[in-house]
């Protein structure tokens, strides 16, 4: 990873105010627990892509060890974020920098 | 152990239910391990059922806690409405597409569980020998990994089946219009 935008200096608890704006991403993480199949199956059911892009973002699941699967507002990236807990996997959100 | 997967045990029809063919003794210990996913919901915080929860905010505890107060809820609840669904379609040789996804919620959970508790990794060189006290529970994980594997077979054949016939219908349709387009064409006699 690179950072190309100049290095600013803010302060710590502005920081988390004028971030809310930005979008969140979810990122689904590897488990040594779910299938691979099923995984693929969920990212097409829960996010409608079809087979190849599923099976893409599995593999970078089980190879980078994480991908990023949808990005949004925080109350998207939440309601993302439960729909893969309810189905088992290993989902967490992050704002983008 | 007797080889029961030699055929497709859930196979996606054309009308979007499914037929099973899990043999009774699937079924039966589905809906028992089903019944003692219900239970353990029961004491949420069991370090086994860690899974079923996950973090949602891995860097902030504080928004995290806010996260699992609603959601902690709804997933419980949503795992008992599967389990619950699963128990009333046990017997049935034909599944709608939620009923499955119930058995796939059921089965999948009760891995997680299973795999939480057997600590188990990814290079599946899981297999522990016979004498092992863990070895009951080893093959059941690895049971139901082939279980759940038919079932998702089956619901992924019906959702490719259904974005396949997106395309033929969108031709007949355009088929239609260009047959409108040109009456003329045809016989005007052959018309009534």
């Amino acid at each position: 990873m690179t950072n190309t935008s100049p290095v600013e200096l803010i302060e710590p608890d502005l920081d988390t105010v004028v971030d809310e704006d930005l979008p969140w991403k979810v990122i689904v993480w590897n488990d040594p627990i779910n299938l691979m199949q099923y995984v693929s199956f969920v990212f097409q059911k829960l996010f409608g892509f079809g087979k190849a892009k599923a099976e893409r973002l599995m593999r970078d699941v089980h190879e980078k060890g994480r991908a990023v699967v949808s990005s949004g507002t925080r109350t998207e990236a939440e309601r993302d974020v439960r729909r893969l807990h309810s189905h088992g996997l290993w989902a967490t959100m992050e704002q983008d920098e | 152990m007797v080889n029961f997967f030699r055929k497709r045990l859930v196979q996606a029809n054309r009308d979007g239910t499914f037929t099973i063919r899990f043999p009774d003794f699937i079924r039966e210990l589905l809906v028992d391990l089903g019944s003692q996913l219900d239970t353990a919901l029961d004491h949420d915080t069991n370090p086994d059922l860690h899974r079923l929860f996950p973090t949602a905010y891995a860097d902030d505890a504080e928004r995290d806690a806010g996260y699992q107060v609603f959601a902690r809820g709804e997933l419980i609840d949503s795992r008992r409405e599967a389990i619950a669904l699963l128990a009333e379609t046990a017997n049935n040789e034909t599944l709608t597409d939620e009923e499955l996804t119930s058995w796939m919620h059921v089965v999948n959970d009760v891995r997680l569980v299973l795999g939480t508790r057997l600590d188990v990794s990814e290079d599946g060189h899981d297999d522990v020998e016979p004498d092992h006290p863990d070895h009951t529970l080893y093959v059941l994980y690895h049971e139901l990994g082939m279980i759940l594997s038919e079932i998702v077979d089956g619901l992924m054949s019906a959702l490719e089946q259904q974005s396949d016939g997106d395309e033929p219908d969108d031709d007949l349709e355009g088929f239609g219009i260009n047959l409108t387009d040109r009456p003329d064409d045809s016989h005007p006699s052959d018309e009534n």
